[in-house]
């Protein structure tokens, strides 16, 4: 009777708390905790089809910049009002928080080389707008010698761009040094990007100085290590680098083979670690992957700027209106002031989560698993509203409706592949 | 029962007193170990009663959960010895300061752990031992210890967020004691084990996991029972 019970008794005390759990990989971000520092990249398609291109980009150039919102430097901050003022438009109106800068350098490789032209432009510089608007008239803008322009003879120096680019005006801004800085027939916008950054890094990559063998052409290397810093102050750290192409042609960047996605650049790009998104604003493509619109763009050269805009969360805008006008800019500022809103839509995991494993939260509630509802033209999938997991860079990927907004707190858990390092407090 | 202290009385005092005269001498016969038990007569009987109980419980035994729950009884005695018991209840675990520290930026790691919700058992209670106990010399307490085993199933939640929810069959056993306060009702102690097989959807696992369950509670009998 005593063996009974005291087998029972340690049958009932001997296993208590052995409970056996695995461990989850949990990651917590906020949308608010990256950097809200935007690097904008305009690459400018400087032939002499472009004027008209450029001239709508500077006319609405300025609103654009109206439409970012008040500089935070203007801010108040004295009493609780001015701190709730600020706070109702830091949640509303995001992009007047977002600390941007504009730079301009033009699709000529084999002149600019990705050379800044006129300088960095910044937020808090007087006379932002008017600034940029130099740089994109005075320097990245084919004027030829026997084009005419309008004549506005009420105009007075220091006045603002109005409706259209009058020889009076540039001859204000300019000084008079206008006309030509017409560029290559051949637009390398991608390819001048990378020389761009090359020259904006203190240690580039070496690809940077190398010369481009294909098989078509040997092409010998457009920098010099002397070339260094040449663009310095363009890259920030921990900045979104936002590059926009504005052209009426495709690419035709001389690393790459006539008809092929650009691959090779998206390795290159990745040497420098920014994270990048392109805005490509051109010709067009039909469902077919044609351009649109007649003119001299080639069906290939316009898809490379697109899977740009695709695989990086960009976006494409249409240069011509449905009479393949060029058609007024404000569409396309608006996508770019979308983008500056800065918003995450990858979040980067530790470890490689075992599949099904992976739990989305945002703001403690959770988020579905999207799923694959189509694929676009470059075979990339296309998901619905919700997250997914991308194994290239083993990230949680956004999708849609469900990409966290500001303020947001994002949680991950996982169960990692290779378990946890048992470097736990006990 | 008089008649033992009595004799024992007798047995202390003799020495004490004057000379003996054999004409007052009193045969009280022989104390044989036989007639010697702890309890003569039991002053609660259970049999033939019913048992409604309330109950608090805490589930401390496990490293990232600590489970306050509550748990409602129900028992029949068929016998002295033996009865039905039935039990239902509910709770929630709460992390403890070891998951708390895990899941920070520190370590960035979260417990697959499932929290107790309910559970709803059936079984057997076996009661051995009555006894009773006399505490500082004032006041005697009778009581019973009970082995009990039950049958049922229990309700648990992930500690993830969306993690799933798990429904397991549930082996209890269990070892508890009634310190009976009057003729109708008792305080209840009882630490059980709930042993249960649950599966869990992040990790498609099937897992054995014990709910150790320390449980104090008043229960009330029905009927008059005292003798």
């Amino acid at each position: 009777m005593r063996v009974r019970y005291c087998a029972t008794l340690a049958l009932l005390t001997l296993p208590l708390g052995c409970n056996r759990y695995d461990l989850f990989r949990v990651a917590g971000y906020q949308q608010e905790s990256f950097s809200n520092r935007a690097d904008v990249l305009f690459v400018i398609d400087n032939s002499d089809s472009m004027v008209e291109v450029s001239e709508s980009l500077a006319v609405n150039f300025a609103a654009f910049i109206d439409d970012l919102g008040t500089i935070e430097d203007t801010r108040s901050y004295e009493d609780l009002g001015d701190a709730v003022e600020n706070y109702v438009d830091y949640v509303q109106n995001r992009t007047s928080f977002v600390d941007y800068q504009f730079a301009v350098t033009t699709t000529d490789v084999d002149n600019h080389a990705g050379k800044l032209l006129g300088g960095l432009v910044r937020r808090t510089d007087d006379g932002l707008a008017d600034r940029f608007i130099k740089n994109l008239t005075c320097e990245a803008t084919c004027f030829r010698d026997d084009l005419l322009l309008p004549q506005d003879p009420g105009y007075q120096c220091g006045d603002p761009l109005g409706l259209f680019l009058s020889e009076d005006y540039l001859d204000c801004v300019c000084d008079g040094d206008w006309q030509g800085h017409c560029g290559s027939a051949i637009e390398e916008g991608i390819e001048a990007t990378f020389l761009a950054m090359c020259r904006a890094v203190p240690n580039p990559p070496l690809d940077c100085f190398e010369e481009i063998v294909t098989p078509e052409a040997t092409y010998p290397a457009k920098l010099t290590p002397g070339d260094t810093l040449s663009n310095e102050g363009m890259l920030r750290n921990n900045s979104n680098f936002i590059v926009v192409v504005v052209s009426d042609e495709g690419d035709g960047s001389r690393r790459l083979e006539r008809e092929s996605v650009p691959d090779q650049y998206v390795n290159l790009f990745k040497q420098f670690g920014r994270r990048m998104t392109w805005v490509y604003i051109g010709p067009g493509l039909d469902e077919n992957n044609q351009v649109i619109c007649p003119g001299t763009a080639t069906d290939w050269g316009v898809v490379r700027y697109n899977y740009m805009a695709y695989t990086t969360g960009g976006r494409v805008v249409d240069v011509f209106d449905d009479n393949c006008e060029t058609q007024d800019f404000d569409a396309a500022l608006g996508a770019l002031g979308e983008l500056l809103q800065n918003l995450l839509t990858s979040f980067p995991l530790q470890s490689v989560p075992v599949p099904g494993s992976v739990i989305v939260l945002v703001d403690g509630k959770g988020v579905d698993e999207a799923t694959v509802v189509d694929q676009d033209q470059f075979g990339l999938d296309v998901y619905s509203d919700g997250w997914s997991y991308r194994s290239s860079d083993n990230s949680i990927e956004f999708h849609g409706g469900a990409i966290p907004p500001y303020d947001a707190d994002v949680e991950v858990y996982y169960h990692p592949i290779d378990g946890i390092p048992r470097d736990l407090p006990f | 029962m008089n008649k033992l202290l009595f004799a024992a009385l007798a047995a202390v005092i003799a020495p004490l007193g004057g000379p003996a005269h054999a004409q007052e001498t009193v045969d009280i016969g022989r104390i044989r170990d036989g007639d010697i038990t702890v309890v003569q007569k039991l002053l609660y009987p259970k049999e033939g009663r019913t048992e409604l109980g309330l109950h608090l419980g805490v589930m401390p035994f496990d490293a990232y959960l600590t489970t306050p729950n509550a748990q409602l009884s129900f028992g029949q005695h068929f016998s002295e010895r033996l009865g039905l018991s039935v039990v239902a209840g509910g709770g929630y675990g709460l992390k403890t300061g070891v998951y708390r520290q895990l899941e920070s930026p520190t370590y960035g790691v979260a417990p697959y752990a499932y929290r107790y919700l309910g559970s709803a058992l059936a079984g057997l209670e076996w009661s051995p031992i009555y006894a009773k106990l006399n505490l500082n010399g004032a006041r005697v307490i009778h009581f019973d210890v009970y082995f009990t085993g039950r049958i049922g199933a229990s309700v648990e939640q992930s500690v993830i967020p969306q993690g799933g929810m798990a429904f397991g069959p549930t082996a209890s056993p269990g070892l508890g004691s009634r310190f009976f306060l009057g003729s109708g009702s008792a305080l209840k102690l009882e630490l059980r084990d709930d042993l249960l097989i649950e599966r869990r959807s992040l990790t498609e696992s099937w897992e054995f996991k014990q709910n150790a369950n320390v449980v104090l509670g008043i229960v009330l009998l029905s009927g008059g029972g005292r003798s």
